[in-house]
C-alpha cells in the first residue's frame, strides 16, 4: 500500500471519535443527496410516462405544414387515408414501437335537453388508443370498443358537469369540414380520469367512424406512435424519417419532449429545489470536513515540525493531510452512497402511497429511483470538497517555521 | 578542519514589540568526527543555536556553514532535502509517528531519500540499538528508553554526516539515559557521525571531549578552543545547579 494511504488510513483510525463524526455527517449529507434526487427522478419518470401515456405518445406524426396551417384551416393539413395506413405501416416495422394509432381533435358541443357542453374531441381508433392511453383510469362503465360506434368516453369532471352516468344518450354538435352544421347521437360508454383535472372538465374520446361521419371527412390529424422504451425514441424517429422520405411521404412531427411543457416546467422547478438543497448541503459537508482537518493539523503540529526536520518538503506534509481529508470524505461519500440506495430500495418496497401534486388527480406509490450518475457525482464531489477543505489547514500547517511547529506541545 | 561553523550569529525573536535576543554573536568552529556537548543555564540559547546548525531556522545575522554550504542560502525544497541526506535529530520527546511502528519509523528517512531495501536497512539499524524484537510494535507500546533508542536509530540509519540531539535523556530516568547517551555516542564513533548534544547533565559534561558552555545567549566557555586539561577543570567548577 502506498506510504501516503497507509498514514492516512492509520490516523483517521487513529482519531476515531472525530472520524465517525465526520463519516456520519458526510454520509448522511450523501444519503439525503442519493434519496432526494433519486425521489426527483422517479418523479420525472412518472411525469414523462403519464404524459407520454395520457396525452402525447411518444411522437405526432403530421402532414408537412400541420402546424403553421392547422389551427387557420385544419383540413387542408390532413392526412389521407392512404398516406396514414402508409405511416402506421412504415413505423410499425420498427422492433421498439408497439403500435400506432390515429387521431382527429375538433371543438364541438355536447350535450341534452337539459345541458350543454363545450368540448374538445378526440376521435380515436379504439383498440390501439386504449392502449396509448394506458395511464387513463376508466372511472365508470367500460372502455371504446371498436364495434360500438357509438360509444364515447367523457372526462370525470365533463360527465359531473352534465350529469350523465354510463349508458346515458347525447348529442354531439360540430360542423363539418364544408362548414356546415351537423349532430350524431352518442351514447356515454365510460368515464376517464388523467393526470390533469382541467383536462378530464372538457375531454371526449370516441371512435374515428363517427367522428368522421360529423365531420365529413376520412382524413385524420395524426398518427400517434407508442414505443416499448422512451429512450429508443431518437433512432426509431431517425429510421422512420428516412423511410417516409424514401417512401416519398411529406411529413413533420413532434416528440412528446416539444409537446409537454408542462413537464419541462416540473424538471426545471424541481431542478431548482434539488440545487438549493445540494448546495446546502455542499456547505455541510465542507464544514464538517474543515473543522475535522483544521483539528487534525493543529493537533499534529509536533509531528509536522518533526517530519519537516527530519526534511519532508513542505509539499510532502500537504499531501499528507490532502490524502487522509481526501480518503476520509471520499470513503464516507461512498459509505453514504450504499447506504442511501439501501435505503432507497426499502422506501421503495415500501409502497408508501403520495397525495396527487398539483394539477393531478391521482396518488402515487413512493418511488425512489437509481440514478448512477448522481451516485458517482456525490462521490466525486465530496471528494472536491474534501480536497478543497483540507488544502487550507495543510498548506498553512506546511508553510509554518519547522521551529514553532516543533515547538508546539 | 572546520566541518560545521558559525560567525558572529546573532538570533532575536520578536514577540509583538518584546524582542528577545537568544543569541548574540556565536563564533563555533566544529571538525568532522567531533563529538560536542552544549551546556548552560536554561534559556541561554541551546536550542537555538542547534537549530541553526540543523538548518531548522535562519540565523538574524552571522552565517552558518555545514561542509561549506551556507545554510542561509538555499530555499525551503533545497534545505529540507539537504537535512533529509546530512543531518539527522533526536528530540527530547523521541518525537516518534504514532501511527508508525517502530521499524517504520526508522524507514522514513530512507523513503525520503528514495532509497530501496529500506526495511531491511531499518531493522539492522533496530538490531544495532537492541531492539530487534520491537521492530514491529508501535511507539506507545514501547517505553521511553526503547522510544528514544527508536529515534536514534531514525536519525542514523541514512548515514547522516551531523546527528542533533536536544536533551534527548532528558524526559528519561537517569540509568536509562546513560544507556540512550551511551548507545549514541558508541554509534557516532562507529560511524564518524559528527555530534552536537545539548544538555543539562552536569556529570556527562564534565565527560565530555568537548564542551561548549553557553549564557545569555554567547559561549562562555568552550574547552575545544582551550588546552584541555585546564579547560576541564575551570568548567566543572563554573558549571551553574542545573535547571
Ligand atoms: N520561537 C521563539 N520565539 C520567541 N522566543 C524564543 C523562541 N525560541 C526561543 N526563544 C527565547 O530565546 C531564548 C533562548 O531560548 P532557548 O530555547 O534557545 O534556550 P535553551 O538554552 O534551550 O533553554 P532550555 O535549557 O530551557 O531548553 C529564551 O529566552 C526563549 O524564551
Ligand atoms: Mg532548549
Amino acid at each position: 500500500m502506498p506510504f501516503l494511504l497507509k498514514v492516512a488510513l492509520r490516523n483517521i483510525r487513529r482519531h476515531r471519535r472525530r472520524s465517525l463524526v465526520t463519516l456520519a455527517t458526510v454520509a448522511s449529507a450523501v444519503i439525503g443527496i442519493v434519496l432526494f434526487g433519486g425521489f426527483i427522478e422517479a418523479n420525472y419518470t412518472g411525469l414523462r410516462e403519464s404524459v407520454i401515456r395520457s396525452q402525447y405518445g411518444h411522437a405526432q406524426i403530421h402532414v408537412a405544414g400541420y402546424e403553421a396551417g392547422h389551427r387557420a384551416d385544419p383540413d387542408k393539413v390532413r392526412l389521407s387515408p392512404e398516406s396514414a395506413e402508409a405511416v402506421r405501416t412504415l413505423l410499425e416495422k420498427d422492433r421498439h414501437v408497439l403500435m400506432s394509432s390515429r387521431r382527429i381533435e375538433f371543438a364541438a358541443l355536447l350535450g341534452n335537453e337539459k345541458t350543454s357542453q363545450a368540448v374538445i374531441v378526440r376521435g380515436v381508433d379504439p383498440d390501439t388508443e386504449a392502449l396509448i392511453n394506458s395511464a387513463l383510469t376508466i372511472i365508470a362503465g367500460d372502455e371504446l370498443a371498436a364495434d360500438d360506434a357509438d360509444g364515447v368516453l367523457l372526462g370525470e369532471g365533463l360527465a359531473q358537469a352534465l350529469n350523465v352516468k354510463p349508458g346515458a344518450t347525447l348529442t354531439m354538435l360540430g360542423s363539418t369540414v364544408d362548414g356546415t352544421m351537423n349532430a350524431v347521437d352518442v351514447r356515454v360508454a365510460g368515464i376517464f380520469r388523467s393526470f390533469a383535472t382541467e383536462y378530464d372538465d372538457r375531454a371526449v374520446m370516441m371512435g374515428l367512424t363517427r367522428a368522421g361521419e360529423l365531420l365529413g371527412t376520412p382524413s385524420v390529424d395524426t398518427v400517434v406512435v407508442l414505443l416499448d422504451d422512451t429512450a429508443a425514441l431518437d433512432g426509431v424517429m431517425e429510421r422512420f424519417g428516412a423511410a417516409a422520405k424514401d417512401a416519398g411521404l411529406k411529413l413533420e412531427w413532434q416528440t412528446w419532449a416539444q409537446l409537454a411543457s408542462y413537464y419541462h416546467k416540473v424538471v426545471a422547478l424541481y431542478d431548482g429545489f434539488f440545487l438549493f438543497i445540494a448546495l446546502v448541503i455542499v456547505v455541510v459537508v465542507m464544514f464538517g470536513i474543515t473543522n475535522t482537518m483544521l483539528v487534525a493539523v493543529m493537533e499534529r503540529t509536533a509531528e509536522i515540525g518533526t517530519l519537516r526536520a527530519l526534511g519532508t518538503r513542505r509539499g510532502g506534509i500537504v499531501r499528507q493531510f490532502l490524502t487522509e481529508g481526501v480518503v476520509l470524505g471520499t470513503g464516507s461519500a461512498l459509505i453514504g452512497v450504499v447506504l442511501g440506495i439501501v435505503a432507497a430500495h426499502g422506501i421503495t418496497a415500501l409502497e408508501i402511497m403520495m397525495p396527487a401534486p398539483p394539477g393531478s388527480s391521482k396518488g402515487f406509490p413512493l418511488r425512489i429511483e437509481d440514478v448512477p450518475g448522481l451516485w458517482i457525482g456525490c462521490v466525486l464531489a465530496v471528494a472536491g470538497i474534501a480536497a478543497f477543505a483540507t488544502l487550507l489547514p495543510a498548506v498553512r500547517a506546511a508553510r509554518q517555521p519547522v521551529v514553532t511547529s516543533l515547538r508546539h506541545v | 578542519m572546520s566541518f560545521l561553523t558559525t560567525e558572529n550569529v546573532h538570533k532575536r525573536y520578536a514577540l509583538g514589540h518584546v524582542t528577545v535576543d537568544a543569541l548574540r554573536g556565536v563564533d563555533l568552529v566544529i571538525g568532522r568526527g567531533e563529538r560536542v556537548f552544549l551546556g548552560g543555564p536554561s534559556g541561554s540559547g541551546k536550542s537555538t543555536l542547534l537549530h541553526l546548525l540543523g538548518g531548522l531556522d535562519a540565523p538574524s545575522s552571522g552565517r552558518v556553514t555545514l561542509d561549506g554550504q551556507d545554510l542561509a542560502a538555499i530555499d525551503d525544497a533545497r534545505l529540507s532535502d539537504f537535512r533529509a541526506r546530512h543531518i539527522g535529530f533526536v528530540f527530547q520527546n523521541f518525537n516518534l509517528m504514532p501511527v508508525l511502528t517502530a521499524v517504520e519509523n526508522v524507514e522514513y528517512p530512507l523513503q525520503l531519500l528514495g532509497e530501496r531495501r529500506r526495511t531491511a536497512a531499518a531493522r539492522a539499524m533496530l538490531e544495532a540499538v537492541g531492539l530487534g524484537a520491537q521492530a514491529d510494535q508501535y511507539p506507545n507500546e514501547l517505553s521511553g528508553g526503547q522510544q528514544q533508542r527508536v529515534a536514534i536509530a531514525r536519525a542514523l540509519v541514512h548515514r547522516p554526516a551531523l546527528l542533533i540531539a536536544d536533551e534527548p535523556t532528558a524526559a528519561l530516568d537517569s540509568t536509562t539515559g546513560a544507556q540512550v547517551l551511551e548507545l549514541m555516542l558508541a554509534l557516532s564513533r562507529d560511524t564518524g557521525t559528527t555530534l552536537v548534544v545539548c544538555t543539562h547533565d552536569r556529570e556527562l559534561l564534565a565527560r565530555a571531549e568537548r564542551r561548549v558552555l553557553m549564557r545569555d545567549g554567547r559561549i562562555e566557555h568552550d574547552s575545544g578552543a582551550l588546552p584541555a586539561q585546564a579547560a576541564n577543570h575551570a568548567a566543572a567548577a563554573a558549571l551553574p545547579e542545573s535547571a
